[in-house]
């Protein structure tokens, strides 16, 4: 039976973990703003393109 | 009679903001801008390889602030007082502030904005955080000021937000993240508790050995003891504050539960005699956190608790013997002399020294004539210059003018509605003490019977009575009203509003900007069609009057439209002008200053007549603009409440308005409304805009403020009402109703739940197993039911 209790050990180990993680994201800030990084990975760090060479470039890109 | 219908042919549109090119567009690289300032940040984008931004299809980028204005407007942030209170760090190179753009409005106004180390590399990082409309900057202070970093953002048509309130101290927003981890910590130990006290519930066929049993018991207590002492710390201080003040709320009975579980599963647990309760109390304290935190979210980007000093800027300039200085409104003193500039606002009262002043009132009095005042004339705080440039002397700080007094005088918070008993309140008051004889009279029957199961029988009446689904009914009921009444375009200050709302009786509606549209739009022409010189003269006339109506006039000609050069002007106000353009004798203005024959005229139009030499030749009507659907909907009202006006404006509306009303009130004074609202003694809900509401928003039992842009200022109160939801207030009223009615559905249950537990509790057969499946199903039953029925209620009423 003492399996069981290294067991109970690790799997504590694990969720203690995991709530350590979430005390350390919500105290630097990570869930004031849910909204703008969804958007802000969108972005491109584009040069001048015009606006009919867009697909073009962008499939460059892709190589 | 020819009528002439206004229609602008061929816009020209900005390639920038996307505005209509008004009088002479810009040419710049085939493009046509509207401005100087827009065709700048054009090229500013342009040279960074930032064009990008136009592909963007949902792009309307703002108006820009010409450079100068700006200049004057953030000097203040030129004052080390003033960066020491905006600054959230600074190092030797690096500041950091923070900045609230209202102009943040989409995904292209987070593109633009956060590059603007490209633009400026003296900007080292810019982060938006679009909910809230701020951007944080940090910047190297030694390459930009302050000042020109506020500019900069101007000139790319984001000005920032700075004024008295912003500076006197950052918002408070801890309370919320400290609710998330302690809800992150009891729901860790809730989960945890549950894993290890199931063996517990389990049959006989899966015996525990002792070592193990004893095990699990200490994890238990590792478990409870956080949940205890960190997680419901609120519910402790709050119970202990309403016993000091004398009054018993729901916080009360929920600590006597989580104390008594605690206490007896330390017992039960230390002393071997049973698995203890820690699974229950962990998970009470999750569910009841979960439900603060559902009734706690607000609408963070919007404000509702704005008074004068959000409206005030947060400097003027001073004019002292060695000339002019910046210096903070709050350090203005009695008898200085302070300079007014075109489009400021006069801070406090005093008496004009130089110059001539023309005062748009219009946003404290709600009257859109402006005032006309000379040297030696007293003018009142609140009021924004229109034209020259003014020298004023102080006669009263800026907390004791006129107006700001009238802010002053209310109480921080609108009494009526923070005293008022709240259901939940009166429930838990007959709850807690109800309880409280539960236990005594179990504890008494069972030292007559059998004194060895008191101590069982009365700790098992305490922690099965502990009102969880109660404390959760009103959150989940509200919070869930309070997000439909959101998608509506009702955003309400908290949930508790919706409480308030549900009580009204009596309705009183501002006209100006509630009823009506803000700007009214419709213009005809009445008389024989103007010639193209004709529409010349007018024009050339009245684009030189400040007037409001001159100035709807102007803008509904066309581009194509000369003005031509002026020889004589004269404006008498509350009359009109006089003028003469190329031999021309022109006279615009009211029926009875130009002695024309009123046609009898309708209600609710304005007529401005024009005379050419002497011969009339017709009038613009001007009408004002009903909300769509408002009538139908006061109509409708007024079977159930009783309805009041209040207007600030003359009487000319009254017959088309009066058979809606119960009484109409015109020519009301901000202190006169004030003083109505104040009188009347039902329940009050007042609806109107600007800021001559605002001391009658306050008084109301519940205050609505119409807004046609909710992000933009709108006085103190305790919802936003976005200006197309003006025509369902009705629905709103009668959904707030029934989400009561479902509130005291789900608090009868979770009574009946309550006495299935106390029969338990007090026979002394509340056995852990019992407790651990009875808490949570009343929860979620109760959550459950206020969940699908508000959602059923609220496609019912706004379908």
């Amino acid at each position: 039976m003492s399996v069981i209790i290294i067991m109970i050990g690790i799997s504590f180990l694990v969720a203690a973990s995991f709530l350590v993680a979430f005390i350390w994201a919500s105290r630097t800030g990570q869930f004031d703003d849910d909204y703008t990084p969804s958007i802000r990975i969108l972005f491109d760090d584009e040069t001048k393109q015009s606006t009919n060479g867009n697909n073009l470039s962008s499939s460059e890109r892709r190589k | 009679m020819i009528e002439e219908e206004i229609a602008v042919d061929q816009k020209q549109v900005c390639a920038h903001c996307g505005d209509d090119c008004k009088e002479e567009p810009i040419l710049f690289e085939e493009k046509v801008f509207c401005c100087h300032g827009c065709q700048a940040v054009y090229e500013l984008l342009e040279s960074s390889d930032l064009v990008g931004y136009y592909d963007n299809d949902q792009l309307k980028a703002s108006k820009i602030l010409d450079r100068d204005i700006a200049n004057r407007k953030f000097q203040a942030l030129d004052l080390p007082e003033v960066q020491s209170s905006l600054f959230r760090y600074q190092d030797e190179v690096k500041s950091v502030v923070r900045f609230y753009l209202s102009g943040i409005h989409c995904s292209s106004c987070i593109y633009l904005l956060e590059h603007l180390p490209k633009l400026n590399p003296a900007v080292l990082r810019a982060e938006v955080n679009f909910i809230r409309k701020e951007v944080s900057l940090t910047f190297n202070h030694q390459e930009i000021t302050l000042k020109e970093t506020a500019v900069l953002l101007a000139s790319l048509g984001y000005p920032p937000t700075i004024n008295l309130d912003s500076v006197d101290g950052p918002r408070n927003k801890s309370k919320r993240s400290s609710l998330g981890m302690k809800i992150a910590l009891a729901g860790f130990c809730f989960g945890n508790s549950m894993l290890i006290s199931l063996p517990e519930y389990l049959d006989t066929g899966f015996q525990l050995d002792e070592n193990l049993k004893m095990l699990f018991g200490w994890v238990n207590i590792i478990m409870a003891l956080p949940v205890v002492f960190y997680a419901s710390q609120d519910y402790f201080s709050s119970s202990w504050k309403g016993l000091k003040h004398g009054y018993l709320n729901i916080d009360l009975p929920i600590s006597l539960g989580i104390i008594t579980l605690f206490a007896r599963s330390m017992y039960e647990i230390l002393w071997a005699v049973g698995p203890g309760y820690v699974d229950s109390l962990t998970g009470l304290v999750f569910f009841l956190l979960l439900g603060k935190w559902y009734q706690g979210k607000t609408y963070e980007a919007l404000s509702f608790d704005r008074d004068y000093t959000s409206y005030f800027p947060i400097s003027v300039l001073r004019l002292t013997d060695s000339g002019e200085e910046t210096v903070m409104l709050k350090n203005l003193k009695v008898g200085d002399r302070i300079i007014i500039h075109n489009q400021e606002l006069v801070p406090a009262d005093g008496v004009i020294e130089e110059g001539e002043a023309k005062l748009d009132y219009s946003f404290v009095t709600g009257e859109s004539d402006p005032t006309l005042k000379y040297a030696g004339d007293k003018i009142f705080a609140g009021g924004r210059q229109i034209g020259g440039q003014l020298v004023v002397k102080l006669e009263k700080a800026v907390n004791n003018s006129e107006l700001t007094q009238m802010w002053n005088n209310q109480p921080s918070e609108n009494e009526r509605v923070n005293n008022y008993d709240q259901l939940i309140d009166r429930v838990s008051k007959y709850f807690t003490i109800v309880v409280v004889m539960l236990a005594l009279g179990t504890g008494v029957y069972w030292q007559i019977s059998d004194p060895s199961k008191v101590w069982d029988a009365v700790t098992a009446v305490l922690i099965v009575a502990c009102p969880c689904a109660l404390a959760l009914a009103l959150p989940f009921a509200f919070g869930h009203a309070m997000r439909i009444l959101g998608s509506q375009g009702i955003y309400l200050k908290n949930a508790n509003v919706v409480e308030a709302v549900s009580h009204i009786r009596e309705i009183v509606f501002d006209k100006t900007g509630t009823l009506t549209k803000n700007n009214p739009l419709s213009l005809t022409f009445n008389g024989k069609s103007l010639t193209e010189e004709e529409k010349s003269l007018i024009k050339t006339v009245t684009s030189n009057s400040a007037h409001p109506l001159s100035k709807i006039i102007t803008d509904h000609f066309d581009r194509s439209t000369k003005k031509l050069p002026i020889s004589a002007f004269e404006e008498e106000i509350g009359k009109g002008v006089i003028a003469e353009v190329e031999g021309n004798a022109i006279r615009i203005g009211s029926a009875v200053w130009l002695d024309v024959e009123s046609i009898h005229s309708s209600n609710n139009e304005i007529r401005v007549y024009i005379q050419i030499n002497g011969w009339n030749r017709g009038y613009y009507a001007i009408q004002v603009e009903y909300r769509e659907g408002v009538f139908e909907e006061l109509k409708l009202l007024r079977d159930h409440y009783k309805l009041h006006l209040l207007s600030g404006d003359k009487e000319t509306e009254q017959q088309t308005l009066s058979p809606y009303f119960d009484s109409l009130n015109f020519n009301q004074k901000p202190l006169d409304k004030h003083e109505y609202v104040q009188g009347l003694s039902q329940s009050v809900l007042m609806i109107g805009d600007g800021l001559n509401d605002a001391g009658a928003l306050n008084a109301a039992d519940v205050g609505f403020a119409v807004c046609e842009d909710i992000h933009q200022f709108s006085p103190a109160c305790h919802a936003m009402v976005s200006a197309d939801a003006v025509p369902s207030i009705g629905n709103v009223l009668k959904f707030s109703k029934s989400a009561m009615t479902v509130v005291v559905i789900a608090l009868t249950m979770a009574f009946v739940y309550n006495v299935i537990g106390l029969s338990f509790a007090v026979s002394g057969n509340l056995t852990p197993i019992i407790s651990a499946i009875l808490m949570p199903v009343s929860s979620v039953t109760v959550v459950g039911f206020i969940t699908l029925a508000v959602n059923w209620l609220a496609r019912k009423t706004f379908s």
